[in-house]
């Protein structure tokens, strides 16, 4: 009996050495598509070779929307090369040519403007290099899939690309190279701002200190002519509670706040925020568009905002003003 | 036999005044749907559409095909007076998750009369942000909604706009018309590409299903045009199945 369990346990042992000469390479080559998969997203997004060929995918967004303009590059655009990479296997990153060698601005610009781009659930705009166009896809335009589904990994998993491709080029360089840089000394920060736009000191209110203000027009007295940017700094004291509060006594803002139903949070929570977009549109009677970044440091409060008036709507400079944030350091 | 013709024809004549009365009052009943949406088009500035354009949606419902098989569908078409917005503005077409908050200004001008207007969908974001603690609903683009989890399109349906709903998954899409056809819109999610319902691919999108014409109906706020969209069963179908098949009636 034991020389038959014996005899039995070794010709398992031989069988399994068997296979495992015959079928060595099989179990590599598992372990080297993991590495493969396990590879830093962000180190695939500018490795150009891992992207494919693909004549099936189609760019831009137009929709039946776009103007002929829009429409005709679009079509010359899906009509040529356009390489894919699925990125974490979910997120399409999709190069082309840079046909006309448009530059990231005029690029990123389209998704904010209604006659190029005007569908949800597109491969958009998402960087021009000098000789390629990178469009990136979105996960959803605002539906999440049950968590007991099966699309919710695969949500998931394209939430992390997203991430990693936005933590990549947010670490990029985008300020262009012309333009100018004011620092100040006194309240310890830089910015960037437009060659050929003007910088205007303001004026001081009580626990306001006005910096200045951006424009890409020279105001001087004219009251008629506004300033698109305003740089504010506060003391965050005792009297300031939200960010709305704090936007209240400052110029421009108050308008939209009185309307606002606020809900009070202590100076400990408000200082807790690190950065604060607060939109506001069409409030009062007057047709107003702002948008202010607000951040904390060191108990002080300082904010961009991003203004326009009846003429001229603030989006019109949108992707100034996100660069001119991007710019914003603290020394 | 005299009597009896008289009779015929006075009742003839009845059948035929009923009928100018009701054409009467579902013509007027129609009107004031034209302009109540005409009004909410004016309210979102730049898109001012004319009466003859509105009438031209609210009227182009085809008859159903003569004949054809719509088994479980009801046997008319029929479109509900639901205003319809874009999900952008406010944000951009790149980056909006707007797509349940639409819906959500949609239903409320419906229902309640609210204003159609991109600066409720902010509004709704800021409920949101309070309501979540997420302060990624005070961008522009707002940020993901829906059933499960904290409920957020659920909670905000309800608070916000006062609105019940009941989530259901499964079952086929004339369950979906047949309660659209009992006055209640539906939330659906579905599969959009280039702002068009796809079955595979493309990306998780809220849309309301409002008519039937022998084809799907749907205000979509993720295309300008987006308005009284018509999808076959088949498509619709496809589009709904990527997304587990979940559909949302909604009421008062």
């Amino acid at each position: 009996m034991k020389t038959k369990v014996f005899l039995g346990i070794s010709l398992v042992i031989i069988i399994s050495f068997g296979i495992w000469l015959i079928f060595p390479n099989e179990s590599d080559e598992l372990i080297e598509l993991d590495v493969n998969r396990e590879r830093p997203l962000t180190d695939q997004i500018e490795n150009w070779s891992l992207y494919q060929e693909d004549s099936e995918i189609t760019v831009g967004g137009t929709g039946d929307c776009g103007n002929a303009e829009y429409t005709e590059f679009f079509k010359k655009v899906n009509s040529g090369s356009r390489k894919v990479l699925l990125l974490n296997n979910v997120l399409e990153l999709v190069i082309t040519p840079n046909y006309e060698e448009i530059t990231n601005e005029q690029f990123l610009a389209w998704n904010s403007d209604d006659t190029a781009i005007c569908v949800a659930g597109g491969i958009y705009p998402y960087y021009a290099y000098k000789d390629k166009l990178l469009w990136k896809g979105v996960c959803s335009t605002g539906y999440i899939p049950p968590e007991n589904s099966s699309d919710y990994q695969r949500f998931q998993d394209c939430l992390e690309a997203e991430e990693a491709v936005e933590k990549y080029f947010s670490t990029t360089e985008n300020v262009p190279n012309d333009w100018l840089t004011f620092e100040s000394d006194n309240f310890g920060y830089q910015i960037s701002y437009p060659s050929d736009w003007f910088l205007e000191e303001g004026n001081q209110f009580d626990n306001i200190i006005t910096d200045f203000y951006l424009s890409p027009e020279q105001c001087g007295e004219n009251d008629a002519c506004m300033s698109r940017f305003v740089v504010i700094l506060t003391v965050a004291d005792k009297g300031c509670y939200t960010a709305e509060d704090c936007a209240e006594v400052m110029p421009y803002s108050a308008i939209c706040s009185i309307a606002e139903e606020r809900e009070q949070v202590t100076i400990d929570q408000f200082s807790a925020i690190e950065q604060y977009e607060y939109p506001e549109e069409n409030c009062g009677t007057e047709s107003i568009y702002q948008k202010v970044v607000y951040w904390i440091r060191d108990n002080t409060l300082y904010t961009l905002q991003g203004l326009d008036d009846s003429a001229v709507d603030y989006r019109h400079y949108a992707e100034t003003f996100e660069l001119i944030k991007d710019s914003i350091d603290f020394l | 036999m005299k009597r009896f013709s008289w009779l015929v024809m006075l009742v003839v004549i009845g059948i035929m005044v009923s009928q100018a009365a009701v054409a009467v009052t579902v013509e007027e009943s129609t009107w004031g749907t034209i302009k109540a949406l005409y009004r909410t088009e004016e309210m979102n500035c730049g898109d001012n559409w004319t009466r003859q354009q509105i009438e031209k949606y609210v009227h182009n419902f085809v008859p159903l095909e003569e004949g054809a098989n719509y088994r479980g569908y009801p046997p008319y078409s029929f479109g509900l007076s639901v205003p319809f917005i874009k999900q952008v503005p406010p944000g951009d077409w790149d980056n909006t998750k707007n797509c349940g908050q639409a819906c959500g200004v949609m239903l409320g001008g419906y229902y309640n009369g609210g204003a159609v207007a991109d600066w409720v969908i902010i509004a709704e974001n800021r409920w949101l942000r309070r309501f979540t603690g997420n302060t990624r609903y005070l961008n522009d683009n707002g940020w993901y909604t829906n059933f499960s989890g904290k409920n957020t399109l659920g909670n905000l349906l309800y608070h916000f706009h006062a609105l019940r709903t009941i989530v259901y998954y499964g079952n086929q899409p004339d369950d979906i018309i047949n309660e659209v056809a009992h006055g209640r819109p539906v939330l659906a999610g579905v599969r959009i590409k280039d702002g068009k319902l796809v079955g595979s691919g493309g990306t998780s999108h809220w849309v309301l299903v409002v008519g039937w014409d022998g084809r799907i109906v749907i205000h979509d706020p993720g295309t300008s045009s987006g308005r009284y969209k018509r999808y076959s069963i088949a498509a619709f179908r496809d589009s709904w199945e990527e997304e587990g098949k979940i559909y949302v009636p909604v009421f008062r």
